[in-house]
Formats: structure tokens, sequence, C-alpha cells
């Protein structure tokens, strides 16, 4: 897979490469203006005609969002990831839909969780999963859940419920990992 | 053999007539509880395993029926989301009293793994009152028929009065739905 | 004459409980035959009180009332025209001749009112299974048709008192043997009535939620059970008047028609299910062209 990434750098700037846990696994970081170009070479000519997934990641302390288009090749049976970071106070980016009839569902998905919109979708304001939201994005890190939930839903008082399970759970696994 | 074995201490008790006649019928509730198939959460993958040949439970008299018009039990199988607790409601309300509600694990009790969730409900009581909770994450099929038994035991009691409390409390009720769900659509009770 | 009113009276609530028994039994042999033990044989019954003690508060029209009790009337109506036992002055209920027509008719009468009261109700479910039903209904008619009226004219009466006395005299005198083709074509038939395996799509539990009564609940959904049990036990002595000559005391009576139940059983938990136009297509051509066989021979003679 080493030759399909060498082509790729060879026509478009890649701006970090690195391999993922499996062989046939690449992660590649382009910009975002040339992603649609990216993803229609990867589609056309080297045969990754699968959209399986388009992800997106908050970075609040470099304050973007990274969307990550998942590719599938049935022909080769390769995996490659193509991500681009855009601006966290105004999340907009093009819609793929032109490429991939599927991303208009994604894309809905993400905009509902994250709130970045998509130019072009014709059905993204529609209700995904939750009804009648009018929070901020729930799957942002600046909102507080445990918070939301204690005031909407209440709880029993009773001591299991006032430890913080989580961040017991989470010192537990930081320190078994730094052994 | 201690001499207090041969004897009793309590006194005779009696029973009206129209509690004799409630007490048949509690017993035959009891007897033959129908459940309505509806999945509700992650809980509902062990009702087909309790309901088939392996741990039988219509030797019981517990058997599926495919709508809430005819049917005593519902369960609550794990976590409810806003959106699944409004048709669970409604549900609800259409089912004929005698009812009773069983919530099968942690989920339904304190909020379980999802406690933190921006879209689960912690305490499912506070909307539907729940007669009989089962412990588990999710509980096997033998446990949930000891849920049963224990809901049997309550019926023949007299005490599995859930329906009771949702028609005295409704106000209550209701106030606690509608802080929960925004678009409340359903015109009056039992329709 | 009063005495013939408290008969009636005796023989439907004994028809009620050996229908609701009969119910039960079947429930605990079909849990045996799928490995698990089943529900207790008095399981119907313990159903019924439960029922009775429900609050309805739904209404959906005068149909929707009425519908149950056209059920009721059908089943109680086939029970008190079948003579039960044979020159017996306390159970041969309202037989007189001709009664052979009237029954064919109170038959179709119960089906008929079920499927009215289903779709008066708000219910888009309910009205799937009756036009399933009637439709099946159709198909089976015609065997049973078939074999009915060549009992009629191969005994040249329309009485079921007669058809039972021309059986009389031993084993070999019974119309199973005496006409095997006609009871085979009529046995098919009392299948489809019943709604056993092979022609079970009105109720199909699968597909649509438990049929006809889908939108009815606690005293109706108990009426309904009464009339079906009662609309079953009055079959069973229909068939066992026509084909395994009638009975002679009380005992007989229970004895045949428990066969009958047994062979209904057996073949429901063996099959699976047709679709209602290859059930109709099955029955309008093998039970009749069997049926029709017996036909030549009576002809000829």
């Amino acid at each position: 897979m080493e030759d399909l990434i060498k082509r790729i750098e060879s026509i478009f700037k890649v701006v970090s490469k690195e391999k993922g846990k499996r062989d046939n696994l690449w992660i590649l970081e382009v910009e975002k203006e040339s992603l649609h170009a990216v993803l229609s070479y990867l589609k056309d000519n080297e045969s990754f005609r699968h959209l399986a997934l388009i992800s997106c990641v908050d970075w609040i302390e470099n304050k973007k969002f990274q969307l990550s288009y998942i590719l599938w090749s049935y022909q080769k049976r390769q995996n490659i990831i193509v991500k681009i970071f855009i601006d966290r106070d105004k999340p907009e980016f093009k819609t793929v839909l032109n490429l991939f009839p599927q991303a208009e569902v994604y894309e809905r998905e993400i905009r509902e969780l994250y709130g970045v919109t998509f130019e072009g979708n014709p059905t993204q304001f529609e209700e995904f999963v939750l009804e009648d939201w009018e929070e901020m994005p729930p799957m942002r890190r600046d909102f507080d859940t445990y918070k939301y939930s204690q005031e909407k839903y209440g709880d029993r008082d009773s001591e299991v419920q006032r430890t913080n399970i989580r961040k017991i759970i989470s010192d537990y696994t930081d320190e078994w990992r730094r052994k | 053999m201690k001499e207090k074995d041969y004897f009793l201490d309590d006194k005779p008790k009696k029973l009206s007539y129209s509690e004799v006649w409630q007490k048949f019928f509690d017993w035959a509730r009891a007897k033959s509880l129908w459940v309505v198939s509806y999945g509700t959460g992650c809980g509902s993958i062990e009702i087909p395993p309790m309901v088939t040949s392996r741990f039988d439970a219509e030797r019981f008299g517990v058997s599926t029926v495919g709508t809430p018009r005819q049917a005593d039990v519902l369960i609550i199988s794990g976590y409810l989301a806003v959106k699944t607790l409004k048709r669970v409601i409604r549900v609800y309300e259409q089912m004929q009293s005698p009812k009773y509600v069983v919530g099968l694990g942690a989920c339904t009790i304190n909020g379980g793994m999802y406690f933190d969730s921006y879209n689960t409900v912690n305490l499912v009581d506070l909307y539907i009152p729940i007669d009989v909770y089962v412990a588990g994450c999710m509980p096997r099929p033998e446990a949930i028929l000891a849920g049963f038994a224990q809901l049997m035991k309550k019926i023949k009691e007299g005490r599995a009065d859930g329906w009771k409390q949702y028609i005295d409390n409704l106000d209550k009720y209701r106030k606690n739905q509608e802080k929960v769900i925004k678009n409340w659509k359903i015109p009056n009770y039992n329709w | 004459m009063w005495y013939k009113i408290l008969y009636a009276f005796l023989v439907t609530v004994g028809g009620l409980a050996y229908g609701l028994l009969l119910g039960g039994i079947s429930r605990k042999i079909t849990a045996r035959i799928q490995g698990r033990k089943g529900p207790t044989v008095f399981q119907n019954y313990i159903d019924l009180i439960k029922l009775l003690k429900k609050k309805t508060a739904i209404s959906h029209g005068t149909m929707f009332f009425l519908a149950p009790m056209f059920r009721l009337l059908g089943g109680v109506g086939v029970l008190l025209l079948v003579p039960i036992v044979y020159k017996s002055n306390a159970l041969s209920n309202f037989s007189f001749g001709g009664d052979l027509i009237v029954l064919m008719y109170f038959m179709v009468f119960g089906c008929l009112g079920m499927a009215l009261g289903a779709a008066d109700s708000g219910n888009p479910h309910s009205a799937i299974a009756p036009t399933r039903g009637l439709a099946q209904m159709a198909g089976y008619e015609l065997p049973f048709l078939v074999s009915v009226i060549g009992l009629a004219i191969a005994h040249k009466t329309v009485s079921i008192s007669s058809i039972v006395a021309s059986q009389q005299g031993g084993i070999f005198h019974w119309n199973l043997f005496q006409y095997p083709f006609l009871s085979i074509a009529g046995i098919i038939a009392m299948l489809g009535m019943y709604a056993a395996y092979p022609f079970a799509v009105v109720l199909a539990p699968q597909e649509i939620p438990v049929g006809p009564p889908t939108e009815y609940s606690s005293t109706f959904l108990s009426f309904m059970f009464t009339g079906k049990s009662i609309f079953g036990v009055g079959k069973y002595v229909l068939f066992m008047d026509l084909f395994l000559g009638g009975a002679t005391n009380l005992v007989e009576a229970f004895i045949k028609t428990f066969t009958l139940f047994l062979i209904v059983v057996f073949v429901t938990n063996v099959f699976p299910r047709y679709r209602t136009e290859q059930a109709v297509k099955f029955f309008w051509t093998y039970p009749v062209v069997i049926g029709l066989i017996d036909f030549i021979r009576i002809f000829i003679k």
C-alpha cells in the first residue's frame, strides 16, 4: 500500500501520513480545500468506491473539528482514512453527496451531534436521533452531560450516585497505562 | 419438638364477602399474565429465550399478546430514551386496568450505565409506576422468571396497585412527564 | 316443556366447560411436542376469569358491541341444534327434521358477525384477518357442502337424527366406513373450520396481532373466548353425528369427540402454513374430487 501513498503524495499536498495498526490501513491528512479532489481521485482511479463512515472529533484545545472520511476498497481490500481540520468557531464545510450518496445521512448525524453544517445537503436539518433538542449539540466537549442529566432527570440520593464513577475508572486506567 | 410447634398464637381472622371475591380474582390475575410484545431497550433480547422452549414461561401462564389492549404486563427492558418514553406512556395508557409494569436492569432503577447521558431517563418511577424491579444488566431469563414470581406474589397479596396510584396522582405524573417531553400531544387518559 | 330449557342451559354450560378443557389440553399437547412443559389443563378457565374483571373503556360503535354477541349466538345455536346423545330426552336439545340446513346457516353466521365487528373497530389490523377468514371460508365450505349433501342424498333425509339412526348397528355401519371418501372430504373441511395449521392464515399470530379480536379487550374478549369454545364443541358433536355414528350415551360422546379433537391437534402441530390463495386452491381441488368419487357411487346405486 505504500506505493499508493507515494502516488497520492506526488499529485496532492499531503500534510501528514501515518500507518494504522493493521497492514491495510493508512491515515492521511490533507488540506480542506483539496478534499473533494482527493476523494474523487481515490474513488475513480484507485478503486476506493465505498465510503464506510464520516466521523468527527472535537479538538477543543486547538479549536478545531477534525472530519475523517473512511474509505474501503473491495478490490484490494484496503482501508484509507482521509482527515481534514476545520475551524471550530465557524464549523462549515461542503458536502460530498455528489460522490457518495450515503454521505447525506452521515452528515445529518454530524450536524445534529456536533453542529457542523454542510453546504449542499438538502436534508441536514431534519432530526436524526434526538427529538425536540434545543440545547448545544451534545457531543461537543464543553457540554456537561452529567450536570444536564442531573438537572433534568434527577437521581436517587444514594451513596453510589454521589461518587463520580467515571473519574474513578479513568484515573485507574490512566495509572494502569502508565505502568 | 418444642411445645410451641403445636400451638398457634395468632387470633382468627375474618374476611368479608367482597374480600374473598377480591382474593379469588387476584389469584386468577396472578395465574395468567399477558405480556405486551414491546421491546423497549436492550433487554428485549432476553424475552424470546424466556418464552420459548428452554426457559418456558408459558407453564406459569405468562404468554405474549400482540396488542396492548389485551395485555396485563408491560416490560420495560433497559434504558429509556426520551423518545421511547413518550411512546411507552401511550402504550401504558392504552392498556386496560388492572395493569402492572416490570422494570428490568439497572437503568430503570437509577440510570445504570447511562447515568450521565443527556438522552436517557434516570428514574423511570417518576413517569410510570413500576411494581417490580429486576436487577442485572441484563438479567438472565431465570432472573426474569423470578421477578415474575415476585410479581405474582404481590398480586395475590393485593399490594400491586401501581395502576391505582397512577389514577390517584395523575397530576404529579403529568407534571414530571411534561418536564421531560416537550411536544406533548396525548389528548386524555385511556383513549 | 320447561325442563327442555333447563337441559338447554345445562348443555350450554357443559359445552363451555368441555370446550375450555379441550383448549387447555391442546395447549399442553403442543407444549409437550415442542419439548417443554406447558400450562395446566385448566389454564383457559383462569384466562376467562381474569378477562371478566378487566375494565373496558373503549367504544367504537354499535357493531363493535354486537359482534361478540353474534359469535356467541352462532356457537350456542350450533350446540343446541345438534343431538348429542341419540334418543335421549335430555340431550337431544332442539333438533328437528331439517336441522342440517339450519346448521349450515348458523355456522356461517358466527364468522360473519366477527367479520362485521372487526371491520367496525378503529384498528386497521383487525380488518385484514376477517377478509382472509372469509376468503378461506369460501374455500372450505365447498368440500363441506359436498360431503354433507352427499350424505343427505345417500340417506335420503335432511335430519341429523335420522342420519344417526341409520348408522346404528355396529361399527361398520358408520359413515366413516360406508362412505369413506365423503368422510375424508368432511374431515379436511373440519380442519379448515378450526383454523388448524395448514390453513391457519386467519389467526397468523406473527403477522397480524392475534387476528380478528385485535381491538377487543376484557369482557368482549371473554365473550369471544366462550363463543369460540362452544362453537368448537358444537362442531365436534356435529361431525361425530355425521361420520362417527352418533352416540348412545354420554361417555361414548366424550370419547368420539375427543378422537376428532386429537386428529385436529396432531395435524396442527406438524404442518406449516398455507397462504390464503394456496389454501383455497387446495380446498377446491383435492377434497372435492375425493368427495365426488363417492357421489358417483351413490348415483350409480
